[in-house]
């Protein structure tokens, strides 16, 4: 017999798991990269304004591993029909799947996105004694991004490739 | 594509004409100045006293207008355009009316910390004065007497509570106030007589000797003045901000005074560089060759005594950079100097990566709707804004790259997140076709990085070099892409032993003969594979990008869709929420999209060929920040 949780199947369960996993914990690392370095931009700017606005670019840059994370989610919500409002069928081990295809853009969006926060705190020192040096301070944080986005491709691989 | 072409140029001119003759030079703002190439000896002691003053006053003068902003009656906005000034007023500052006014901010200043200070202490006594407000003795009474003697301070609650018990029969009275932690404020009265026992019987309870402020009156009656007196503080306060306010009137003043300071700054770290003599003065510098004889003349026109001698730069010698373009790929030179200066004998690659960059940019967009209005209001906001040169070059190529936005969205068929037919390249429900094709872009991106390369090497004669470093790439990473087919199988393999050997076998060529050593190094670089590939895989972050922004666009109309079900209230709701969400998706994936084309750029593409070290060219001119200037005529 099926188990059944609010009219919810365990593995259809399973599914709405993996998106909130996908969207909530890289959620967290983005929330902490961008205060981080909000909190860097706070300080810097207070000693030298004039760089305000270059500091804006590299506080928002830890910011796209939340966004990842969302999109993550939403295709597991878009693909399971949840989004529509009827959900399909969800075998156990399919809603499964879909926690396992969560997990890379889960993990690396979190760790990347603390760790771009501080590349980008770091680069805002750097920009407010060198305001020239934006744009490399830009390249530097942009570095660390490269992972979460091979992150979000490989779940995304992996959530369409669970068939329902 | 060019690194503009210099000219050496050197000015003889009468030693009266130099101050002209370099104003008129920042008006033209074409020529570097460069130290002399005169012996050392020939060159006079600098005599930087001026050049300091300057640097003093301008201090002065950025202080007053950080100070004055606050009160600017023209509040500044993103949007408004920096005021204009011609060079004539830049020349002519009213230094007068500008220095009566920093004066007057000096002083205000001045005044104001001194209420600062005032406050301060009017606000320590109020919080003295707090524990004893229930005391209705006035100060002028409350001490000790032939009689009697006053105890003021703190002790323990219960001590107190049975002291009072204690000494109830005694020729003593006791208030307790203000309690304070753990214990209480109180004021004692006892008969002098018994006083030295009292205090002893204190000192047991734990008693802190505590004196009340100075002053006339009850507490109460004390601190009531003392609010008097802070608020007269306040009004005060207030009329300096209004005089504040009226100074203010004068910044546009100030602003001027503050870049004609600026300007002759400029002018004398020229002026430092040159060499005078009793009567003449010689300045060397660079000028691009394409604009020395317009310089020549106009100089001339006005100084008929000067000599002007124009050269082509030495051997070894190292002119400054200029990227020179064409009006449509001019905008991207700015993602160059963003990076780096190209060296002097090396190549500008704005033309070649601005197709790069901008189909780039719109991949990661890739919105035809977003698309359509970055392109459509980058020329709008250009005029409104009348953004700075730098800012200029910034609007247009998001001006640009919207075009090249257009064609992506209406290839993956994303207008605002909607999408009205069905598409070829779907990244979503097919993203295979999508993700084959961000690797081919990126193959044919980093090829033409290489081809850059080779093609720099034929340009100095190095054939041997092209065949090494370059040929030998494309054959071992195009014969190793053949692999994957099975008709080109065969092919690939010889091609990619072909281009591994020659790697092997002279990457390490620079190492001198040692055959050991050269292999090592060969091996080294064959290593180099593993690195095109996660090259190669670095440009899927452009079906990444673009694959976010369709799906968080998708998700919006969701959204406003879901609300707008729900009647009239559903609709003065939904189409903000769309506007807005639109609009922070556009935002947030242009900034992407920019950030991570010029990371393609700057890490994959210059990385095959990109030869960084030279000096930006940097002319005699002027740059205010406060204004703009007029274009010379």
């Amino acid at each position: 017999m099926e188990m059944e949780i609010l009219g919810l199947s365990l593995g259809q369960l399973m599914a709405l798991l993996g998106a909130a996993f996908s969207v909530v914990v890289a959620g967290m690392g983005s929330a902490k990269g961008v205060s981080l370095a909000g909190q860097t931009s706070a300080g810097v700017s207070s000693e030298n304004p004039e760089v305000n606005s270059k500091l804006m670019v590299l506080q928002i840059l830890p910011g796209t591993q939340g966004i990842y994370g969302f999109l993550i989610g939403v295709i597991i919500l878009v693909n399971t029909g949840a989004l529509a409002g009827d959900m399909k069928t969800v075998e156990l081990l399919q809603g499964i799947s879909y926690i396992v295809a969560a997990l890379p853009v889960g993990l690396v969006g979190y760790f990347s996105a603390v760790q771009q926060g501080k590349v980008a705190a770091a680069g805002m020192l750097l920009v407010g004694q060198h305001p020239d040096m934006s744009g490399k301070a830009i390249v530097m944080t942009v570095m660390v991004e490269t992972y979460a986005v091979l992150a979000l491709l490989a779940s995304f691989l992996m959530v369409n490739a669970v068939v329902l | 594509m060019a690194i503009a072409e210099m000219k050496r140029i050197g000015l003889l001119m009468m030693r009266r004409d130099h101050d002209q003759l370099l104003k008129l030079t920042q008006r033209m703002g074409c020529v570097q100045v460069t130290e002399t190439d005169l012996p050392e000896e020939l060159r006079p002691r600098r005599d930087a006293a001026r050049a300091a003053e300057l640097e003093t006053e301008m201090g002065r003068y950025q202080w007053a207008i950080r100070k004055l902003t606050k009160y600017d009656p023209v509040k500044s906005s993103m949007f408004r355009p920096l005021p204009e000034a011609t060079m004539d007023e830049l020349e002519q500052a009213d230094h007068k009316t500008a220095l009566k006014a920093i004066q007057a901010v000096e002083d205000l200043e001045r005044r104001a910390g001194e209420l600062r200070g005032q406050e301060t202490r009017l606000r320590a006594t109020l919080e003295q004065l707090n524990p004893w407000l229930t005391l209705d003795i006035p100060s002028q009474i409350n001490h000790s007497t032939r009689t009697v003697a006053v105890f003021t301070g703190t002790a323990k609650a219960q001590g107190l509570e049975e002291l009072g018990a204690a000494w109830a029969k005694e020729p003593v009275v006791i208030k307790t106030l203000a309690p304070s932690k753990d214990s209480l404020y109180f004021w004692a009265a006892v008969h002098k007589t018994k006083a030295e026992r009292f205090l002893q019987a204190l000192q047991h309870i734990g008693y802190q000797p505590v004196a009340l402020p100075e002053g006339s009156g009850t507490p109460g009656d004390q601190r009531d003045a003392l609010d008097r007196s802070l608020a007269e503080l306040t009004e005060k306060h207030g009329a300096l901000e209004e005089e504040l306010r009226k100074a203010a009137l004068d910044l546009p003043v100030l602003r001027l005074g503050y870049e004609a300071l600026k300007a002759e700054t400029d002018r004398e770290a020229a002026q430092i560089s040159m060499v005078h003599t009793a009567s003449t003065s010689y300045l060397q510098g660079w000028v691009p060759a394409e604009v020395a004889p317009d310089v020549e003349a106009a100089i001339k026109a006005r100084f008929p005594d000067t000599v002007v001698g124009l050269s082509d730069p030495k051997e070894g010698e190292e002119p400054p950079v200029l990227l020179q373009n064409n009006r449509a790929v001019a905008p991207f030179d700015s993602i160059i100097t963003g990076f780096s200066m190209p060296h002097p004998n090396s190549l500008d690659p704005t033309g070649v990566m601005m197709p790069f960059f901008a189909c780039f940019f719109g991949m990661m967009v890739s919105d035809a709707g977003y698309g359509i209005m970055m392109a459509l209001l980058v020329p709008l906001l250009i005029k409104l804004m009348k953004p700075s040169k730098q800012g200029r070059k910034l609007f247009w190529v998001i001006g640009i790259g919207g075009i090249f936005t257009v064609f992506w969205g209406a290839l993956y068929n994303t207008w605002f997140g909607f999408g009205p037919w069905p598409s070829l390249f779907d990244p979503v429900n097919n993203s295979l076709p999508v993700m084959m094709l961000c690797i081919a872009l990126g193959a044919l991106h980093l090829f033409t990085g290489l081809g850059l390369a080779a093609y720099l090497n034929i340009r100095r004669g190095q054939y041997l070099d092209m065949v090494y470093d370059q040929l030998s790439w494309f054959a071992l990473v195009i014969g190793l892409g053949l692999l994957f087919l099975p008709q080109t199988a065969e092919l690939g393999k010889w091609m990619a032993i072909g281009g591994a050997v020659i790697v092997l076998l002279t990457a390490g060529r620079a190492n001198g003969k040692n055959p050991v050593k050269r292999l090592i190094s060969g091996l080294g670089a064959l290593y180099n594979v593993s690195g095109w590939l996660s090259d190669l895989l670095s440009y899927m972050r452009l079906f990444g990008m673009g694959l976010a922004t369709g799906v968080i666009g998708m998700v919006i109309n969701l959204l406003v869709g879901m609300v707008m079900e729900s009647g009239i209230i559903g609709i003065i709701i939904g189409i903000p929420l769309f506007l807005g969400g639109h609009l922070f998706n556009a935002a947030i994936n242009i900034l992407g999209a920019y950030v991570h084309a010029s990371r393609l750029q700057y890490i994959e593409f210059f990385g095959k060929f990109f030869e960084d070290g030279g000096t930006a060219f940097t002319p005699l001119n002027y740059s205010p920040r406060y204004v703009r200037v007029q274009d010379a005529s």
